[in-house]
């Protein structure tokens, strides 16, 4: 095989901003509130970005299982039922959306530097291994962001290896600086 | 947040356009055996539209250039995210036939929310403590 005929893999492009989003503001997109229906969620920006080359979210399989068990939860909890709706749909359709891109291949030493980071910040008590993998695919995906609302990723600091992590404040701010958003 | 599109309608329809003219090609049919035996060309003829490969005179697969692939790709995504804004408006619809639920705020439904999603993570992590003793 010549150097011409060197296989490229396919990646996005360099100025792409690619970003791992948890659990916590993916479902709250898809939430219908009963009192007010029509007044939806601003995290639903991040759905009118989903065709941009220039953005691209990043998953893995057990981050799609983590979504989809909160989905779960959230249908099935009685106080929630009683103030809000969750479009089940429109969910299987952003999971449908994120599989079109290839997953994160996740490394095992990444995702066992991702525990012992939580370990170590984590009270025992609060511990939430399921947190990992959300560091380990950002590491491992490039991620520029990870944007979470979760207390204790957002308690680990500004960053983690290479990768920014900021609520979504933040990343509302990085969206505005790259022209993603008005 | 207003109830709108969220998918810009320009980006959809180009895209629309680009996949559409390019299925819109002829295509070709060769044998995997010719196929195989003038890749080059092959790849080549696939610039100018599909080419179909056959497999003892049946259609097996096609070859298109990677640049359309991606182009497919981008399409599909505009329409799955214009289909999430559609199932939107039909929840809405639904949940506004509905009696109305208790009063909250966005605020609040999210921490519900997220303390639904850690409950819902602790069997997972009980089952691997429990594994993990055995």
């Amino acid at each position: 095989m010549t150097s011409a005929e060197t296989p490229v893999t396919p990646s996005p492009e360099p100025e792409s901003l690619r970003v791992i989003v948890d659990a916590n503001i993916t479902l709250a997109m898809f939430l219908v509130r009963r009192d007010r229906p029509t007044q939806l969620s601003p995290k639903r920006k991040l759905l009118s970005l989903l065709p941009q080359p220039n953005f691209r979210w990043l998953w893995h399989p057990d981050i799609l299982s983590d979504y989809a068990r909160g989905a779960a939860a959230i249908e099935a909890d009685a106080r929630l039922a009683k103030r809000a709706v969750f479009d089940r749909n429109g969910f299987e359709l952003l999971l449908s959306a994120l599989q079109l891109f290839q997953p994160v291949a996740l490394s095992a030493t990444s995702l066992r530097a991702a525990r012992q980071r939580i370990s170590q910040a984590t009270r025992a008590r609060d511990l939430d291994l399921d947190d990992a993998i959300y560091l380990a695919a950002a590491v491992d995906g490039n991620a520029h962001l990870l944007t979470s609302q979760d207390s204790d990723l957002l308690s680990l600091g500004d960053a983690y290896a290479d990768v920014r992590i900021v609520d979504w404040r933040g990343l509302t701010m990085e969206l505005k600086v790259r022209g993603l958003s008005d | 947040m207003a109830n709108r599109s969220v998918v810009q309608p320009e980006m959809k329809t180009t895209a629309l356009l680009q996949v559409a003219g390019f299925l819109a090609r002829p295509q070709r049919f060769v044998a995997v055996a010719e196929a195989r035996a003038g890749l080059r060309e092959t790849l080549e003829q696939a610039q100018a539209g599909s080419v179909i490969l056959t497999n003892n005179g049946a259609p097996a697969a096609a070859i298109i250039p990677f640049a359309t692939l991606e182009e497919m790709r981008q399409t599909v995504m505009g329409l799955l995210v214009g289909e999430m804004e559609a199932s939107l408006q039909r929840t809405q619809a639904s949940v506004q036939a509905m009696p109305q639920g208790e009063p909250t705020s966005g605020a609040e439904l999210e921490t519900m929310a997220r303390a639904a999603v850690r409950r819902a993570r602790r069997p997972a992590k009980q089952l691997a403590k429990h594994r993990s003793a055995r």
